[in-house]
């Protein structure tokens, strides 16, 4: 391994310029897999990324320097009204580095729809399938059957009510079984960006420049010039002055969604129908708290290993508001802040932590008139905000996600259920919970919702009038700029997005890289 | 993944206005009844009246989970204000000064007088005030006063469930490896 080139922002003396075949913004689930594919490809990368570069062993599993180091906001970035808080990754890996590894490929539906409402060709999941089974290879993404107590619930819960469900697949090598892995893997076996892709395209030639926010594209005609970028404190906070210019003919941008649209904003690339910013998705996640007669211990084991998704295409996949089911054991922050209680209330709640059982619901978004995401739109200084508002259609899935929720709970043997909501209260049957939550009032923020899975915002397309990019990234109107990230997809997805992220970007990395060199690569010429 | 912490932007337009207004009549009735106590530690990003309404909700929130004793009570409050800031300081500019804002909002005599039914200060405020207070927001038609009650809730529970002296009480055995506090350099 020769020398890995790493610049870090926060202490760099002098402005800094970094020439190559390409520049990539961002280090996640696309600017990694494009990265190492490009360099692959013998060019000469050059990657910006806000967020810092930790190891493995600065992870020390306490969850505030977690939040507050490898996320962006804290964990928190709220929605313009607050009501939903987005959970992004800002550090060197993005997201992978605090997923919890749930590997799914697109569902079938999923990407019928594209084909058959958004005209999108090439992206059956036979066409995928080459490049699913690359990122599989690479990526260990493999079965897992050691499954916690949170997780036999659900299943047990499923099971009873004979809901389909089924074992997720994980991107780990050497997994210790922790359930730590939101606060970053502390022994490297999360096969995230920052312990794969990245050190493999640095070791193909790749330079990273890190802790520098990129302030804007260069411009000039349909072509972008370089990246502008700020360099930030040590908390990534404000800029201390230096500047870094990335210059290359090639420009990828991968800042995932509310960041990739956001930097488009910020550097007036040509959007002649608006369509930046638009469309952005959440899958919104919404809680329901049990406690089980035993012992749960949520804090501990693979968080995520068993799936349901018995209801996620309920009523079609353009119909009503569809959802996934998900076990959501944390570690006491996470798991206590579900709950609103006030002194006693909330002694009670967290006195019986060890028996805590809570399911997560991702609610799709994206696939019907009423569901169009929201936007993005920037602050007076040119940071970003997604607009999101929360209407009937929304609703209708929250309210159904808590009834399903509630029975499978039930089902599994839970002693009461109540929904991670303050206006709700426990209860004691399902019959009981029936009733009470197809009464409860359901208003902002008092239902607890957030969303790990923004995505869109870039939307890919065959026509300008309704996409950013093409379905290869590419984008409609500026001619050496691609985008290769969450961010194009044009729905929400109706599972964990990370490996559609990895696979559609190998993909378009791999025919960027042939476009640019000339030559035709094989796969993306892992080794 | 914690909460939204935040209250909504139209919310803090509200807020602004209550709040312009609010210092407007603050100056009028002098400001003998607001002025915060300078606090000995230097903060990065809670302000003064921030950490003054902190350590007077968490005892509130977190109620017989709080060590009652002196010594180990102060550590705990202590310790979550630092940790607060901390979080805070990390937070993009825009939300840090809404977090103030919330907070400066909070602190002006005549919100106080309003929400808490007395013009003494937070640090003097009865905890029973504070918890009227908490629970009427919580349940408020008004939607700034069920945001305001969710950010101070989870800013309690932020600032304590990552302490060690809360782990024994809910049974958490702590993290199943000890690492020194590389990153971010706190215990």
């Amino acid at each position: 391994m020769s020398t890995r080139e790493v610049h870090v922002g926060t202490t760099l003396e002098r402005d800094l310029v970094l020439d190559g075949d390409v520049a990539i913004v961002g280090t996640g689930a696309g600017g990694a897999i494009s990265a190492s594919t490009l360099a692959r490809a013998g060019l000469r990368v050059v990657i910006v990324e806000e967020g810092a570069y930790r190891t493995p062993q600065e992870f020390t599993l306490r969850e505030l320097p977690a939040f507050t180091r490898l996320y962006h906001d804290g964990g928190v970035r709220p929605t313009k009204d607050g009501a939903i808080a987005v959970v992004q990754g800002r550090t060197v890996g993005g997201s992978t580095t605090v997923n919890w590894t749930s590997s799914f490929r697109t569902p079938e539906p999923t990407l019928r729809y594209w084909r058959e409402h958004l005209g999108i060709e090439g992206l059956s999941a036979a066409e995928l399938a080459p490049w699913f089974e690359t990122m599989e290879h690479d990526l260990h993404i493999e079965p897992w059957q050691l499954h916690n107590v949170s997780n036999q619930v659900l299943a047990r819960g499923a099971a009873a009510l004979g809901w389909r469900h089924g074992e997720i697949r994980r991107n780990v090598r050497g997994c210790a079984n922790l359930g730590y892995c939101g606060l970053g893997c502390p022994i490297g076996a999360k096969q995230s960006m920052d312990v794969t892709a990245i050190p493999d395209a640095l070791d193909h030639g790749a330079a990273l420049v890190t802790r520098v926010r990129a302030e804007r594209l260069q411009l000039r005609g349909d072509r972008v010039t370089a990246i502008e970028g700020i360099a930030l404190d040590a908390p990534g906070v404000r800029p201390t002055g230096r500047r870094v210019q990335l210059r290359a003919p090639w420009v990828v941008v991968a800042a995932a969604a509310l960041g990739s649209p956001a930097l488009l904003l910020r550097s007036e690339v040509p959007d002649p129908h608006g369509r930046i910013g638009t469309r952005t998705f959440l899958q919104t996640h919404n809680y329901s708290l049990a406690f089980m007669p035993e012992v749960v211990d949520p804090f501990s084991g693979v968080q995520q290993s068993i799936y349901v998704d018995q209801l996620t295409w309920r009523d079609g996949v353009a119909g009503r508001a569809g959802f996934n089911m998900e076990a959501a054991g944390a570690q006491p922050v996470v798991s206590m802040n579900f709950w609103k209680g006030i002194g006693t209330d909330m002694a009670d709640f967290a006195r019986r932590f060890r028996h805590l059982h809570t399911l997560v619901s991702q609610i799709r978004d994206g696939f019907h008139a009423d569901s169009p995401g929201g936007t993005v739109v920037l602050r007076d200084d040119g940071s970003a905000v997604l607009d999101y508002r929360l209407d009937d259609y929304f609703w209708d899935g929250v309210r159904s996600s808590y009834l399903a929720m509630a029975e499978c709970q039930f089902a599994a043997g839970a002693e009461r259920v109540h929904p991670a909501c303050s206006d709700a209260q426990w209860y004691r049957s399902w019959p009981e919970a029936h009733a009470g939550i197809r009464a409860l009032r359901l208003r902002s923020p008092n239902v607890f919702l957030n969303s790990t899975h923004p995505l869109g915002g870039c939307a890919m397309g065959p026509d300008p009038r309704t996409s950013v990019v093409d379905t290869f990234g590419r984008h409609h109107q500026v001619t050496n700029l691609a985008v290769l990230d969450g961010s194009v997809l044009p729905t929400s997805l109706g599972v964990n997005p990370a490996l559609s992220i990895y696979a559609l970007t190998a993909r378009n990395a791999t025919a960027l890289a042939e476009r640019i060199t000339g030559r035709r690569l094989v796969s993306r010429q892992t080794g | 993944m914690e909460s939204r912490i935040l209250v909504s932007r139209r919310g803090l337009l509200q807020a602004g206005l209550a709040g312009s207004v609010a210092v407007w009549i603050g100056g009028l009735l002098g400001s003998a009844g607001c002025r915060v106590t300078p606090v000995a530690t230097q903060r990065v990003a809670l302000t003064p009246q921030g950490e003054e309404i902190i350590r007077a909700v968490m005892p509130v929130v977190l109620g017989p989970l709080l060590p009652s004793g002196g010594a180990d009570r102060a550590r705990a409050l202590d310790a979550g204000v630092a940790d607060l800031d901390d979080y805070l300081a990390h937070l993009s500019l825009p939300l840090q000064r809404e977090a103030g804002d919330v907070f400066g909002t909070l602190g002006l005599l005549p919100v106080r007088v309003l929400l808490l039914r007395s013009s003494r200060p937070w640090r003097e405020a009865a905890p029973e005030t504070i918890e009227a207070f908490l629970g009427a927001a919580r349940a408020s038609r008004i939607d700034l006063l069920r945001r305001m009650f969710a950010f101070l809730q989870s800013m309690a529970v932020l600032a304590w469930f990552d302490q060690r002296a809360a782990w024994p009480a809910i049974g958490y055995p702590g993290p199943p490896i000890e690492r020194p506090p590389a990153v971010g350099g706190r215990a």
